[in-house]
C-alpha cells in the first residue's frame, strides 16, 4: 500500500441534516419505535446504541426507507422523504453481513450504484479507483468477493456505499462480524473516512465501547425509545437513567429510598453530586473504578461509606474486579488497579468509599 | 473410535453390503441393459448382441410417424419449459419472501400435481379440454404438461432461494436500484445454475409424461411417449429400444449437468408422477 | 445492575417482518396458483360433479350404480390394493437396508451411490417398464440366464401377469422409498447412537432401539408414498400385465372408451381420487400421532 494518495477532496460530498418528527412504528401490539423526534446536523457522526430489540435497527430502516413508519415525518435537508421508496433516497448503506454481490468482482460491486445512475464507463473506472484508494484497497478491482477477508469485505462495502457521493451514510452494526483487533482498526478507518467525506453518518451498534470511540453524539435506545442523547463524554459521565448508566461502562446501580429532601440506601443517607431528579424510582450510580477501599480511621467528610464483605476477587489483567456484599446483601463490584498496595482477601470485612462528586443519582428507565 | 463401535462391524455388515449392491443393481441394470440391446441386429434384441447394427436407430429416424411424434414431444416440452420455469420461479420467490402462512398455502396448491394420480388429473383435464376444443392440440398438451412440470421448478427454486441472502437485494435497492432491477441484476444471475436445473427437470418431466398425453393427444397428434405406449401394449417394435436408449442418454446428461452445477439436492424428489 | 438488565429484555419485534417478509409478495405466486387451480383443481372438481350426472343430463347416482353393477370391478379394486400392498412391502424390505447403509457411509461415497438411485428416478417410466419387460419376458434375459445356468428347465412365467407387474412396479417405486428414508436416517443425531453404544448396546440393538424408531417418520412417509403412488399406476400393469392385470387407472381409461357419457369414468376416477385423499389423510394422522408421541415422551 505504498504511495497512498489522498483523494479526499474529489470524493467529499458533504452531508445533509436529518430531521425526524414523531417517527413511530408498531408491529402488532408491540411498539418497535415510540414516537421519536431527532435532529442530526449535517456531517455529524451519530451512533444509535442499544441492546437488541431496542428499536435502533427499526429507526435505521425507517431512515433507509425499508420500513415505513406508522406516524411522523422525515426530512433530509428541506426535502420530505418519508414517502420516498428506498431506492430514491440516495442514501449509502453498509449492512451487517456486508451484502456484497457475490457474482461480481470488487470493481463491479462498487460500480453498481454508478451504473444505475448511468455514469459512463471511464468515469466509473476513475471513481472506483478513487474510492478504493480512500479505503486503502488499491489494485483490488478484479478480486472476487469470496477471496476477500472480513476486513477487506467491510472496506469494499464501505466503498460501494460512498462511491455515488450520498449525503447520508447508514451503517448497521458493520463491525460485529470482525474479530476484536480488526474491529479496533476499522473503527479508526471508518472515522477517518467519515472525516474525509463529511457525510452525515448514522451508525448502529450494541457495543458501547465502539460508540464511545467513534461518535460525535450517541443516542442510547431501550424499549423503542431514546433514553439519552449526548456526546460520549456526557453519556458516560452524566447518565440520566439507570439503564444508560449500566449500559455504558457498566455500573453498580443501587436502589434508593426517598427520605424527605434526601435519599437513603440501607437506611444510610446518601451524599450525591447532583440534585435529585423529579421522578420515581431513584438509583445511585457507583462506577466500579470510583469505589475505593477506605483506610480505617477518620471518615472522609464528603464521601459515602459502606461496610461490605469481600466475596470474590478476579484478576483481569490491568485490574482486579472485587465483588463485595453490602450489609443488606446487595453485591457491588469494585475495580482496582493491579498496583494497589493491600488487596483485601476473600471473606475480609472492608469499608468502601464513594466520594460525593462520584455519586450520581438517576431515575429509573423511562 | 466410538462411532465404529456403534456401527455394525464390516465383517458382520457383509450381508448389508451384498443386499445394497443387489438392490442398486436391480435399480440401474435394467435400463442400462437396454443400451447394448438397442444395437442388436436381430429382431429378438439379444443380450449381448451377436451382431451389432444401427438398424433400429435407422428405423426410428426414417419413420415419419416417429419423427412427427418426436417433433410434437419436443415442441411441447420446449413450451412447457418456457412457461413453467418463469412461473415456477415467481411462485418460489413469492413463497420465500411472504409470510409463512401464505407461503404454505401456495406451496400446498402448487405441489398438488405430484400427489394426485395422473389418471385423475388427466380425466378432469380431458373433460375441460374437450369443451374448450383443445384436444389434440399442442396448446392443450402444454397446459397439461405445465401443471406437471411446475412443482419440479418450484421445489428446485425454493430450495435455492432458501439459501440465498436476500440482503444483497436490499443492498442493491439502497444503492438506487428498483426492486425489479435488483432481482434482474443481483438475484437472477446468482440463481442461474438452479434455473438451468429447474428448466432441465421441467423438460424431462414433459418428455416423459404419458397419461395426460394419452388422453389429450391422439392419432396424428400423439406424443412420442404415447406412441411408445401404444406400441408396447400392442406389437412391440424393437425401434423402442433405440428410442429408450436416447431417453436414457437425455436423463444421464441432465443428471451429469445437475451434478456438475452442484445442485445435487435438486434431484431428490418430494414425490412425483405415475 | 439488576434493574437495567431487566429493562433491556424488551420484546423483539417479529423478525419475519423486520426482514422484509410481507404478504404483498404472495401476489407473485398468483400465475402458478392460477395454472394449478385452472388446469387441475377445477377440472378435477368438474369431473367429480359430472360423475353425479347421468346420460340424460339429470343429477343421479346412475354412474355409481354402474360401478357397483360392473362384475369385473371388484377384481380391479382387489388387484389394485394387493399390488399396492405387495409393492409397499417389497420396497420396505428391499429399501430399508439400502437407505440405512447409505446413511452410514461417508457423504461423498453415499453421494456417488445415490446416483444409482437417482438415475432410475429420473428415467422415463415407459423406458424402465420396457426394460423390465425385456428382462422378464418368456425369452428374456432372466429366463435365458436361469436356463443356461441350469437352475430351471422351463422358462418361468415372469411377465404378462401379476408377478411381473409387481416386480416392475417395485423396481420403479424403490427410489421413492429409499430417498426420503435416507434423508431421515441422515438426520438422526449420531451422538445418541454413540451414547447407546457407549452404554454397552450391541450395534444391532442400537439399530432396532435407537436408529429405526427415530427414522419412523421417514419410513412411514416412504411407505405411504409408495402405496399412494401405486394406486394410480397405468403404464406398468398395461405393459407387463399382458391384459390380465387390470388396475383402477386402466379401468378408468376403458370406461372412457366404453361409455358414451364420461360420467362413468368420472365416477371411477372420483373413487380413486377419494381413496388417494383418504390414504394421504390417514398418513397425516399417523405423522401427527408420531410427532405428538415424540414430544410428549421428551417432556
Amino acid at each position: 500500500m505504498s504511495g497512498v494518495q489522498h483523494v479526499d477532496v474529489p470524493l467529499s460530498a458533504g452531508g445533509v441534516e436529518i430531521t425526524a418528527r414523531d417517527l413511530g412504528k408498531r408491529y402488532g401490539g408491540v411498539s418497535a419505535l415510540c414516537e421519536t423526534t431527532l435532529d442530526i446536523p449535517a456531517g455529524e457522526f451519530l451512533t444509535l446504541l442499544g441492546p437488541s430489540g431496542s428499536g435502533k435497527t427499526t429507526l435505521l430502516m425507517i431512515l433507509a426507507g425499508f420500513t415505513r413508519p406508522d406516524s411522523g415525518e422525515l426530512f433530509f435537508g428541506d426535502q420530505p422523504v418519508h414517502r420516498l421508496p428506498p431506492h430514491k433516497r440516495n442514501v449509502g448503506m453498509v449492512f451487517q453481513n456486508y451484502a456484497l454481490f457475490s457474482h461480481m468482482t470488487v470493481a463491479e460491486n462498487i460500480a453498481y450504484p454508478l451504473r444505475i445512475r448511468g455514469v459512463g464507463r471511464a468515469d466509473c473506472q476513475r471513481r472506483v479507483a478513487e474510492v478504493l484508494s480512500l479505503v486503502h484497497l488499491e489494485g483490488f478491482e478484479d478480486r472476487q468477493i469470496r477471496q476477500l477477508s472480513g476486513g477487506q469485505a467491510q472496506r469494499v462495502a464501505l466503498a460501494r456505499a460512498t462511491v455515488f457521493k450520498p449525503k447520508i451514510l447508514l451503517m448497521d452494526e458493520p463491525l460485529s462480524a470482525l474479530d476484536k483487533k480488526l474491529r479496533d482498526q476499522m473503527q479508526v478507518e471508518i472515522r477517518r473516512i467519515h472525516n474525509a467525506l463529511g457525510v452525515t453518518t448514522i451508525y448502529v451498534t450494541h457495543d458501547q465501547r465502539e460508540a464511545l470511540t467513534m461518535s460525535d453524539r450517541i443516542a442510547v435506545l431501550n424499549r423503542g425509545a431514546i433514553q439519552q442523547l449526548g456526546t460520549p463524554n456526557e453519556i458516560y459521565t452524566s447518565p440520566k437513567t439507570a439503564f444508560v448508566a449500566d449500559f455504558i461502562g457498566g455500573s453498580n446501580i443501587l436502589p434508593l429510598a426517598r427520605n424527605g429532601d434526601g435519599v437513603t440506601f440501607a437506611d444510610q443517607d446518601i451524599l450525591a453530586c447532583n440534585s435529585l431528579p423529579d421522578a420515581e424510582p431513584l438509583y445511585l450510580v457507583a462506577r466500579p473504578e470510583k469505589l475505593l477501599f477506605a483506610s480505617s480511621g477518620e471518615p472522609t467528610l464528603d464521601a459515602n461509606r459502606f461496610s461490605a464483605t469481600v466475596t470474590n476477587i478476579s484478576f483481569e489483567g490491568d485490574s482486579y474486579a472485587v465483588t463485595a456484599a453490602l450489609t443488606n446483601g446487595r453485591e457491588v463490584t469494585v475495580r482496582c488497579t493491579t498496583t494497589i498496595g493491600a488487596l483485601p482477601k476473600q471473606g475480609e470485612m472492608v469499608t468502601l468509599e464513594l466520594a460525593r462528586q462520584d455519586a450520581l443519582i438517576v431515575r429509573g428507565d423511562t | 473410535m466410538l462411532s465404529n463401535e456403534r456401527q455394525i462391524s464390516h465383517g458382520r455388515r457383509a450381508w448389508l453390503y451384498l443386499w445394497t449392491s443387489a438392490v442398486l443393481a436391480f435399480l440401474v441394470a435394467p435400463s442400462l441393459i437396454v443400451i447394448p440391446m438397442s444395437f442388436s441386429a436381430s429382431n429378438l434384441l439379444e443380450f449381448p448382441p451377436s451382431t451389432l447394427s444401427l438398424r433400429w436407430y435407422a428405423s426410428y429416424f426414417s419413420s415419419s410417424e416417429w419423427m412427427r411424434a418426436t417433433a410434437i414431444s419436443l415442441s411441447t416440452a420446449l413450451l412447457t419449459v418456457l412457461i413453467a420455469t418463469p412461473v415456477g420461479f415467481l411462485a418460489a420467490y413469492a413463497v420465500a419472501r411472504t409470510t409463512p402462512r401464505l407461503g404454505s398455502v401456495a406451496t400446498a396448491i402448487i405441489v398438488l400435481p405430484t400427489i394426485l394420480p395422473h389418471i385423475v388429473v388427466a380425466v378432469g383435464m380431458f373433460f375441460v379440454l374437450s369443451w374448450a376444443g383443445l384436444i389434440n392440440t399442442i396448446t392443450g398438451l402444454t397446459i397439461g404438461h405445465v401443471v406437471v412440470a411446475l412443482p419440479f421448478v418450484f421445489v428446485v427454486m425454493l430450495a435455492a432461494l432458501k439459501s440465498y441472502d436476500f440482503s444483497q437485494e436490499k443492498a442493491a435497492v439502497s444503492l438506487g436500484a428498483s426492486q425489479f432491477r435488483a432481482v434482474i441484476d443481483i438475484t437472477l444471475p446468482q440463481l442461474k445454475m438452479s434455473l438451468i436445473t429447474a428448466a432441465l427437470l421441467a423438460f424431462i418431466s414433459s418428455i416423459d409424461e404419458v397419461i395426460i398425453s394419452m388422453l389429450v393427444s391422439t392419432g396424428s397428434a400423439s406424443t412420442l411417449s404415447r406412441r411408445m405406449l401404444v406400441s408396447l401394449t400392442d406389437v412391440i417394435d424393437p425401434t423402442i429400444a433405440a428410442i429408450s436408449t436416447l431417453f436414457i442418454l437425455v436423463t444421464v446428461s441432465v443428471i451429469v449437468i445437475v451434478q456438475l452445477t452442484g445442485n445435487r439436492s435438486a434431484l431428490v424428489p418430494g414425490g412425483t408422477e405415475r | 445492575m439488576s434493574v437495567a438488565a431487566g429493562a433491556s429484555d424488551a420484546i423483539v419485534p417479529s423478525q419475519a417482518r423486520a426482514d422484509g417478509h410481507s404478504s404483498a409478495w404472495a401476489a407473485l405466486a398468483f400465475p402458478a396458483v392460477l395454472i394449478v387451480v385452472g388446469a387441475l383443481v377445477i377440472p378435477v372438481l368438474v369431473m367429480v360433479l359430472l360423475s353425479f350426472v347421468d346420460s340424460s343430463g339429470s343429477i343421479s347416482l346412475a354412474n355409481y350404480w354402474l360401478l357397483i353393477s360392473d362384475p369385473s370391478l371388484p377384481t380391479v379394486i382387489e388387484t389394485t390394493v394387493s399390488i399396492a400392498l405387495w409393492c409397499t412391502l417389497l420396497c420396505i424390505l428391499l429399501g430399508t437396508p439400502v437407505a440405512y447403509l447409505l446413511s452410514e457411509l461417508p457423504q461423498r461415497v453415499a453421494g456417488l451411490l445415490l446416483i444409482a438411485v437417482l438415475l432410475p428416478f429420473w428415467t422415463s417410466l415407459l423406458v424402465r417398464t420396457y426394460a423390465m419387460l425385456l428382462l422378464l419376458q418368456r425369452r428374456g434375459l432372466v429366463n435365458e440366464t436361469l436356463q443356461s445356468v441350469g437352475l430351471t428347465t422351463e422358462p418361468l412365467q415372469l411377465a404378462h401377469n401379476m408377478t411381473g407387474t409387481v416386480i416392475a412396479m417395485t423396481q420403479i417405486m424403490l427410489p421413492y422409498f429409499i430417498l426420503p428414508l435416507y434423508v431421515s436416517f441422515r438426520r438422526i443425531d449420531r451422538g445418541m447412537m454413540n451414547a447407546a453404544a457407549g452404554l454397552g448396546a450391541t450395534p444391532v440393538r442400537v439399530f432396532w432401539t435407537i436408529t429405526l424408531p427415530q427414522a419412523r417418520s421417514g419410513l412411514l412417509a416412504g411407505g405411504f408414498l409408495v402405496f399412494v403412488l401405486c394406486f394410480g399406476f397405468y403404464v406398468t400393469p398395461a405393459i407387463l400385465g399382458g391384459g390380465r392385470v387390470i388396475m383402477m387407472a386402466q379401468a378408468i381409461n376403458t370406461y372412457l372408451g366404453l361409455y358414451p357419457n364420461w360420467g362413468a369414468a368420472g365416477a371411477l376416477a372420483t373413487v380413486l381420487f377419494l381413496c388417494t385423499l383418504l390414504t394421504l389423510g390417514f398418513m397425516r394422522l399417523c405423522m401427527v400421532y408420531l410427532t405428538r408421541k415424540r414430544t410428549s415422551s421428551r417432556a
